[in-house]
């Protein structure tokens, strides 16, 4: 008896017949591929984008520019009478091209002014367009949002999963 | 018609000088090649369609095959160098010429075309109903008039062929084996 | 010269020709991003949908890049056989096609009869078997010719395999040839609808150990050990731009090759399932005509997606398992086959 399922196993070769049926039950399964350009991709919570400074809240102390490993940023305090009365800075460089992304300007800033974004879109076909200024600089839309988790220096939004963790919280 | 003809047999022979004249094995190899093709082409022009394919099939498809790995692993600059004649060339030269003559002569004073063999009609001895119906069973076709050829007019000389090439077989493995 | 003859034997297998191969060449080119497309399902991936609508225009993409890239020939190769190998596996898979027939012969209000087909010659499927194992030579040469050590090492591998799996294929080949009594293979289809059954049914063995042995000839994944693109250096490594696109399209003819090959062969070709397409033909030739081309269509299309579909799910085999199973597993059971399928020829298909 034995011998005879053997047999039978040999001849209708289960492990084949097995394997095509796993992979035609991922031909149906959803796919997990972002089509980044139509489709805005999920970002994560603590992506670490474009610099944003929110110039309303910034006193210029000049310590993200002293922080900042690659002199990417550049501060111009307004006039010390001014001062006194308004801190908000003349001008306002940041040059994205030679920036790091390493959050240390993040971390000494005092009142929390400079921040990264969720923007993440750096290609240009002129150099000159990845040099910031105070005109140009507030360009996240997501803005709110952030500057609110910021403060409380909480992940209030919960922390959306990847498919991956999913399956094995799941589990 | 006979300008193909002429021109196939000429390009048969040039190849097949080539085989032997060209220093470079693979060359040779190349050209024995397009000689078994040309071969092909030659058949196909006195309408042995079958005889073309079975040719194309075993002599440039198989034996050309083993004969091109053969020579990929020879050392070809070794036999660059080396010279392809010697002094027994000579009498090759002349013993091929004996036999071109005689063969010549032969040819030239044989019957053509060659007189006709009684043939064995094509018919399968018992037939089925449905194989009655199949239109394409009564027509006679280039395959199945070798067919009968092979296997009613000359079934001896065919199965004895059969044997010598078993035992070439067999004595092939005989001596591949080193302890019986 | 008569205009008659004129036409006849020249203008119209010219006008024949044209349309085959270009038909030939659109699906050639669209197997290719049905595959990858298909691949990239079975992997939850979308695969590529981003030149043109649903990625449709993806082939032409390809085929410039290939035709704009530079043309290199090693400072080692043997330029003249580098040269000409890929002509030598080029042109046997399109020369195949012309063989294949697609549906019963088209009846013209003169009463003549046209066929389905460039040439429909006694040998048939002979042809397409000796000019199989002529697209070996494009593979040694290649590798020869390169005048480097991996491409000629995947050469003598993929020579080994192709020998090795040409002769079960031939055998479970001429199983089915015996079956119908003609090579050719409108005789084949003709001898399936007459005894109305396919030739699967009493050749079973034959149609799997053919199946085994065809992968193993096109070179696809079970057996893709001639290229190995990922792991093992193939043949065509010295071959760029146009030259390499000669490989690919022949490697891609030959799997539509056989696809239109095996339903012909085993599933009836033209032959309309559950209805008796002789009787049929007589009274309704047209409508047997169109939907014997579809049903053709729709066999040859479920063979491709088997294929991919193997591709999709096994992996690579190892050299020397390859050649064990194809000289001591596929060739005695083929053997054994054949003699079975000629007992069944003797006293079962009455």
């Amino acid at each position: 008896m034995e011998k005879i399922k053997n047999f039978i196993k040999m001849i209708t070769f289960p492990e084949l017949i097995k394997g095509l049926s796993v992979t035609t039950k991922y031909l149906f399964k959803k796919k997990v591929t972002e089509e980044y350009p139509d489709f805005k991709p999920h970002i994560p919570y603590r992506a670490k984008g474009k610099l944003h400074v929110q110039i309303d809240t910034c006193i210029s102390c000049r310590l993200c520019e002293k922080a900042c490993p690659e002199w990417c940023i550049k501060v111009f305090p307004p006039p010390k009478e001014q001062m006194k009365t308004d801190k908000r800075p003349q001008e306002f460089y940041i040059n994205q091209e030679h920036c790091l992304h390493c959050s240390l300007c993040v971390d000494a800033c005092p009142t929390g002014s400079i921040h990264h974004s969720y923007e993440f879109e750096l290609v240009v076909t002129n150099f000159k367009e990845l040099l910031f200024n105070k005109e140009t600089l507030p360009y996240n839309q997501l803005l709110k949002q952030y500057k609110w988790n910021y403060i409380e220096n909480v992940p209030v939004r919960p922390r959306t999963t990847t498919p991956l963790e999913q399956k094995e919280n799941t589990k | 018609m006979i300008v193909f003809v002429v021109l196939v047999s000429v390009l048969i022979v040039f190849f097949s000088i080539m085989v032997v004249s060209l220093k470079h094995p693979i060359s040779s190899a190349v050209s024995l090649l397009i000689a078994f093709l040309l071969l092909a082409i030659f058949y196909l022009l006195y309408g042995a369609e079958f005889v073309a394919a079975v040719q194309v099939l075993i002599y440039a498809g198989g034996i050309m095959v083993l004969y091109l790995m053969g020579v990929m692993f020879t050392d070809s600059e070794w036999i660059k160098i080396t010279r392809q004649t010697h002094l027994q060339a000579w009498l090759a030269l002349f013993l091929v010429l004996v036999f071109f003559g005689y063969f010549g002569h032969k040819l030239y004073h044989s019957q053509y075309p060659a007189p006709a063999v009684k043939r064995t009609e094509i018919s399968i001895a018992k037939k089925s109903e449905t194989e009655k119906k199949l239109p394409y069973l009564q027509r006679e076709t280039n395959p199945r008039s070798v067919s009968v050829a092979l296997f009613k007019d000359y079934i001896y000389p065919f199965e004895i062929a059969s044997v010598l090439l078993t035992v070439a077989v067999v004595g092939g493995v005989f001596l591949a084996k080193k302890e019986v | 010269m008569n205009s008659q003859i004129l036409i006849n034997y020249i203008a119209f297998p010219l006008i024949k020709i044209a349309i085959l191969l270009a038909a030939v060449f659109t699906v050639v080119a669209y197997i290719v991003l049905v595959e990858r497309r298909l691949l990239g399902f079975f992997q939850s991936r979308l695969g590529p949908n981003r030149v043109g609508p649903l990625g449709l225009i993806q082939p032409v993409a390809d085929g410039l890049k290939l035709f704009l890239k530079e043309d290199l020939i090693p400072t080692n190769a043997n330029p003249f056989i580098f040269k000409i190998a890929p002509i030598f596996s080029f042109f046997p898979p399109f020369v195949g096609f012309a063989v294949l027939t697609f549906a019963l012969p088209l009846i013209m209000p003169s009463g003549k009869m046209h066929q389905f087909a460039v040439a429909d010659v006694d040998l048939g499927i002979l042809l397409i078997l000796s000019l199989s194992s002529l697209g070996i030579f494009g593979i040694i040469l290649a590798g020869w010719s390169s005048g480097s050590k991996y491409p000629l090492f995947g050469s003598l591998r993929s020579a080994s395999q192709m020998l090795a799996y040409e002769i079960p294929l031939t055998l479970s080949v001429i199983s089915v040839i015996m079956m119908a009594g003609s090579f050719r293979l409108s005789d084949i289809v003709t001898a399936q609808q007459t005894y109305k059954f396919y030739f699967i049914i009493p050749g079973i063995v034959a149609f799997f150990v053919y199946l085994i042995s065809v992968v193993a000839e096109t070179n696809r994944t079970p057996f893709d050990l001639p290229e190995g693109e990922s792991e093992i250096i193939g043949f065509h490594t010295e071959y760029s731009g146009m030259r390499f696109a000669f490989f690919f399209m022949a490697e891609y003819a030959n799997v539509v090759l056989i696809c239109m090959l095996t339903p012909a062969l085993f599933l009836g070709g033209y032959d309309i399932p559950f209805l008796n397409d002789l009787e049929l033909y007589k009274t309704h030739p047209y409508l047997v005509n169109v939907l014997g081309f579809l049903s053709y269509a729709a066999k040859s299309t479920l063979f491709a997606y088997f294929y991919i579909w193997i591709r999709a799910t096994f992996p690579r085999y190892r050299y020397d398992q390859l050649l064990k199973v194809g000289w001591s597993v596929l060739f005695p059971i083929s053997l054994l086959n054949l003699f079975l399928v000629a007992l069944i020829k003797l006293f079962l298909m009455k």
